[in-house]
This record gives structure tokens, C-alpha cells and sequence, in this order.
């Protein structure tokens, strides 16, 4: 294939409530890289992946999973893709073999073929020797493992996941970007992920679409995504919140600071050169009678990434729109 | 075809398998009408100098009632390992597969109807030690697995419909104590229609429930006739139809997720 794997277009989705969670979706996914989908709570991801994976019909807008229409074509689709979803789905009283057995049964495999990818998928995932064991009673770590063995059982071209390493613990996080990156250089699967941990996106994503209120805002590699933003991002603390205006009308003259914001008693602000601004930004914002307590420097991230796109910080939108039910907004 | 009984099978299995593990479901479920065939025969035994009863031996009279009573119990409430499938998002996983969808309706009537065999089997062999016969030979053994099969796929597809309708357990769970018990009391598995009063008697002709157990009563007692063969199709259908609404249950969920 020599266009994308995935391809939305215009992707719009309006749910019963009235909430729209999907306006105008559009991306693209090269066969064989992992891409992240990346955003808050409710920006629209899950209804994406619900979407490309046949779960849910768009209102409008198309859709194409390896090279198969999801609306026209959903069975076809069905037939290429893996699924894990935000949830453990094993069946807790049934084996880890057993669950990955039946998901195999699904796509036709059968007897010896079926016992022998079982047996690759779990010793691939670790989990050979928790086989006989019931699900139930495996960690959370393992449960979401169990899950991607029962994804890619049947040799998928694509595995959606929707926020596989939401609640688990660091370590365990680390382990399973591990696995997933190694079934895209291995195995040439095509993984398309959603997350809104920021760090996820920029570790493991060859491709990054950004999506805020139903709608890609910017798409690129991490790195490209950053490169957009010149020179160095200033976070500074403050002593207390300052009045409005206040700290733009200190900073509004100095050159080579820009796009300053200000949220509470954190300062954003980007530099040309952040190590030669500092001590004129602290200057300034002495004169004004704004008292400091930290001042960091760093290279930009997916988070000065999401600000400059949507003008509004990427911890500030998670915490706008609070925790989701059932993977819907 | 071969595809929708492989994946129907698959499913049904891992359903088996699932109650299987739970010892204490499994106990209870068995200990139960065990407990009903006891506490009935023993408080209803002088219904039998009733003038009008028929039986001599009321465990002989109650026992294909409370087979049915059992089976329908336990099918009603089988939505319930639905609910869990979508909680667990079991059911998306499944969706998101070629699995052919009426599988995901079949395979848990499937395994319902097997495991209903089971205390069966303990019920016929304790009303045995309470003195109840069965006379009805091979045809009408087969016309009351018939009766059973039918009544609890018709009642298992139900409870999947109304568990895609209400998506709650405990709206499945209200809706199945509002059916189920006066569906069981408006039937002849405690008492003969020609007992009761007349207005009773009505809806217990028009009750599958009663079908089932009148079919039942007939393939122990060897009674088997027009109107055994009648209810036998009347609960067949009703059967086909509930796993046409669950169908379209399944259907209605897709589109509004």
C-alpha cells in the first residue's frame, strides 16, 4: 500500500447529549509507525478510535482502515485491526490463555495455528508463565498486556489503543512502551495510540496529531512539533497571582520574549535565548513589583506544542473537562 | 453458517466456563430448587385432598413446574453476563472483531440451555426419592428438554434485550422480579387451572411459561397430544421471536455507542 493506512476525513460526531466530539476530524497514518493521537479528556480520541474500529457510525466524514471504508466495508475492516481498548477486558474467570484463545477463535483460527500464536503472543508479552492463570488475578500491568496479546492474536496490520498505560504505574508504563515499540520495529504493525500523557507521546510516537474539541489543531513528528517553536520556554513561579495585565504590560517591551501566559502563579513565556532573558525577565518583573521563586529553562514540549495551537495550557484542559465515562465524553 | 456455530460455540464456552469457575453461583444454583421441591411438597402436600386435584402425590405434580421455575429463573437472569461484557468492554472487543454478531446472542442461549441441564437432572433424581414417576418414555423426554430449551432461549434473548435497552444491572434485575414470579404463580406449576379462579385461569392459558410446564407435565405423564405439540410450536416461535428482538437489541446498541 502505498498511501496511508488510515485515512479520516472530515470526521464529525455528535452524541445524543448534544455533546459534539468529533468537527471536521482529519489525519493520516503511514503504514508501519506508531501514531499518537494526543489530547485532554474529551477532545474526541476515543471517539476517533470507536470510530476507525467499527464501534461507532461518524455522522459525517469518511473514514478508510487499510484501504476498507469503515461505514461501507466495517467486516473488512474487522478483519485487519486489533483492538484494546481503555478498559481490562479480559474475562477475569476465564484463563490468560483461555481469553487470548477465544479472541483468536473470532478470526477463524483454529486448533494447532491458534494454540501455536497463543503460545508466541504470550511468551512475546511475558506472560507465559501466568498462561494457566485466571485473569482475575493478575496485576493491572499484566491485565493490559493480556489485552494487547488478545489485539494481536490474530497478526493485525493495525492495533488501535485507547490510552493503554492510563493508571498504571511508571515502571510498568516503561515496559509496555517497550512492547509496543518493538511490535512496530519487529513486527511492521501499525499502531495508532491515544494518550494524554504529553511524555507518552513525545517517547513513542513516529507521527503526533494534537486534537482539541473534535479537531486535529497540528500533526508532525514530536520533533518537528517542537522545532515550530523557537528558542526556549521560560516557566517561572510566582510569589502569589499577579493582577491581570500586569506581568504582560512588565514584559511587553523586551525583545526576543514572546507568547507569555500566565495561569495562576505560573509564568510561560518563550525565549530566543532563555539563559540570556532571564535575568532581564527578572529584572522586569522585579521592577513591577512581582516577586519570583523559581525560574526553569527547558527546551520546548508537546505542552508548549498544545499551548501555542490552543492558546490554553494542556494540564489547564485536562482539568476543564474532568474524567470521562466509558471512554465517551 | 459454519462460521456463526464455531464463534456461537466459542462463546457458549467460555459462558460454561465462567459459571463453571464460580463454586458458590454454581452451589447456590443448586441448592436452591433442591430447597423449593422440599419446602413446596412438604407445605403443599394436602392440596392433593383437594377435590378436583388429580395427583395423588403433589412432588409428582409440582416437579415439572419447578423444573420450569428453574430454568427460567436462571435464563432471566443471564442479560446480567452481558452487562458484565459491556462494563468490562468485553462486548467492544468482540464488536471489533468478524465475529458474526447473532454468535454474541446464541453462544449465551447455548450455554444457558446446557447448564439448565444440570439441575435438572438433580431435580428429577430427588423428586424420584419423593415418589414422583416419570411415565412419558423417550418422546416425552424429548418434548420436555424441547419445552425447556425453548422456554429458556425465549427468556435468556429477552433478558439480553432488555439488558441492551436498560444497560443497568439494577433495572435488569427489578424488571426480572416484576416478570418472572408472577409469570410463575399466573401457570399451573402449583396449582391446577381448574382450581383457580376463572380470571386466572384465562392468563394462564395465555402464558408461554404455562405452555412450557403443561408440555413438561405431559412428556412426564406420557400425555402428549395436539395440544402438547401446539404449545411445543407456540414457545418454538417465541423462542425465534426473542432472539429476533435481542437481535435487534444488539443492532440498537451498536448504533447509539
Amino acid at each position: 500500500m502505498t498511501g496511508p493506512i488510515i485515512s479520516a476525513r472530515d470526521l464529525v460526531k455528535t452524541y445524543r447529549s448534544g455533546v459534539r466530539a468529533l468537527d471536521g476530524l482529519s489525519f493520516d497514518v503511514r503504514e508501519g509507525t506508531l501514531f499518537g493521537l494526543l489530547g485532554p479528556n474529551g477532545a474526541g480520541k476515543s471517539t476517533a478510535v470507536r470510530i476507525l474500529s467499527t464501534l461507532s457510525r461518524p455522522d459525517a466524514g469518511e473514514a478508510l482502515v487499510a484501504g476498507y471504508d469503515v461505514t461501507r466495508t466495517p467486516r473488512e475492516v474487522r478483519r485487519r485491526i486489533g483492538l484494546v481498548g481503555q478498559k481490562l477486558s479480559a474475562v477475569p474467570t476465564a484463563t490468560v490463555r483461555e481469553n487470548v484463545m477465544l479472541q483468536g477463535r473470532m478470526y477463524g483460527l483454529r486448533s494447532r495455528e491458534l494454540a501455536g500464536r497463543t503460545d508466541d503472543v504470550l511468551a512475546r508479552l511475558g506472560l507465559a508463565e501466568v498462561a494457566a492463570v485466571q485473569a482475575g488475578t493478575c496485576s493491572g500491568g499484566m491485565k493490559r498486556r493480556i489485552d494487547i496479546a488478545m489485539g494481536i492474536v490474530h497478526r493485525p496490520r493495525i492495533l488501535f489503543l485507547d490510552e493503554p498505560t492510563t493508571g498504571l504505574d511508571p515502571d510498568i508504563r516503561q515496559r509496555l512502551w517497550a512492547d509496543l515499540a518493538d511490535l512496530v520495529r519487529r513486527d511492521g504493525l501499525t499502531i495508532l495510540l491515544t494518550t494524554h500523557y504529553l511524555e507518552e507521546a513525545d517517547e513513542l510516537a513516529n507521527q503526533v496529531a494534537i486534537i482539541d474539541r473534535g479537531r486535529i489543531v497540528t500533526t508532525g513528528s514530536p520533533e518537528q512539533l517542537k522545532q515550530q517553536l523557537r528558542g526556549d520556554t521560560l516557566r517561572i513561579e510566582l510569589t502569589r497571582a499577579p493582577r491581570d495585565g500586569v506581568v504582560g504590560d512588565a514584559l511587553s517591551g523586551l525583545g526576543g520574549v514572546s507568547e507569555i501566559t500566565v495561569d495562576g502563579t505560573r509564568l510561560h513565556a518563550r525565549a530566543d535565548d532563555g539563559g540570556a532573558a532571564v535575568p532581564v525577565v527578572l529584572d522586569s518583573l522585579a521592577r513591577a513589583g512581582i516577586a519570583v521563586v523559581s525560574v526553569t529553562v527547558a527546551r520546548p514540549s508537546l505542552d508548549d506544542v498544545y499551548l501555542r495551537h490552543t492558546g490554553r495550557r494542556y494540564e489547564t484542559a485536562s482539568a476543564a473537562v474532568g474524567p470521562t465515562i466509558g471512554g465517551l465524553p | 453458517m459454519t462460521e456463526l456455530i464455531g464463534h456461537s460455540a466459542a462463546i457458549a464456552r467460555r459462558h460454561l466456563l465462567q459459571v463453571a469457575r464460580q463454586p458458590w453461583l454454581v452451589a447456590i444454583n443448586l441448592v436452591q430448587p433442591f430447597l423449593w421441591l422440599l419446602l413446596f411438597s412438604a407445605t403443599f402436600h394436602s392440596i392433593t385432598d383437594l377435590p378436583g386435584f388429580a395427583e395423588e402425590n403433589y412432588a409428582q405434580f409440582f416437579l415439572p413446574g419447578l423444573i420450569v421455575m428453574t430454568a427460567l429463573l436462571a435464563s432471566s437472569w443471564n442479560g446480567l453476563t452481558l452487562l458484565g461484557d459491556m462494563e468490562r468492554g468485553t462486548l467492544d472487543r468482540l464488536l471489533a472483531s468478524p465475529v458474526r454478531r447473532p454468535a454474541l446472542i446464541v453462544g449465551p442461549l447455548a450455554q444457558q440451555v446446557v447448564s439448565g441441564l444440570i439441575p435438572t437432572a438433580i431435580l428429577l433424581a430427588i423428586g424420584y426419592g419423593l415418589g414422583a414417576r416419570f411415565h412419558g418414555g423417550l418422546v416425552g423426554a424429548l418434548a420436555a428438554l424441547w419445552a425447556l430449551s425453548a422456554i429458556s432461549a425465549a427468556f435468556a434473548a429477552l433478558s439480553h434485550a432488555v439488558a441492551m435497552l436498560v444497560r443497568r444491572e439494577e433495572s435488569l434485575i427489578a424488571m426480572v422480579n416484576f416478570i418472572v414470579m408472577p409469570l410463575s404463580f399466573l401457570s399451573t406449576a402449583f396449582m391446577p387451572a381448574n382450581l383457580v379462579p376463572d380470571w386466572v385461569a384465562t392468563g394462564v392459558a395465555v402464558n408461554p411459561v404455562n405452555w412450557a410446564v403443561e408440555a413438561c407435565r405431559a412428556g412426564f405423564d406420557g400425555s402428549l397430544g395436539g395440544a402438547v405439540v401446539l404449545r411445543l410450536g407456540l414457545l418454538t416461535a417465541l423462542a425465534v421471536v426473542s432472539v429476533v428482538i435481542a437481535q435487534h437489541g444488539l443492532r440498537r446498541y451498536c448504533r447509539t455507542t
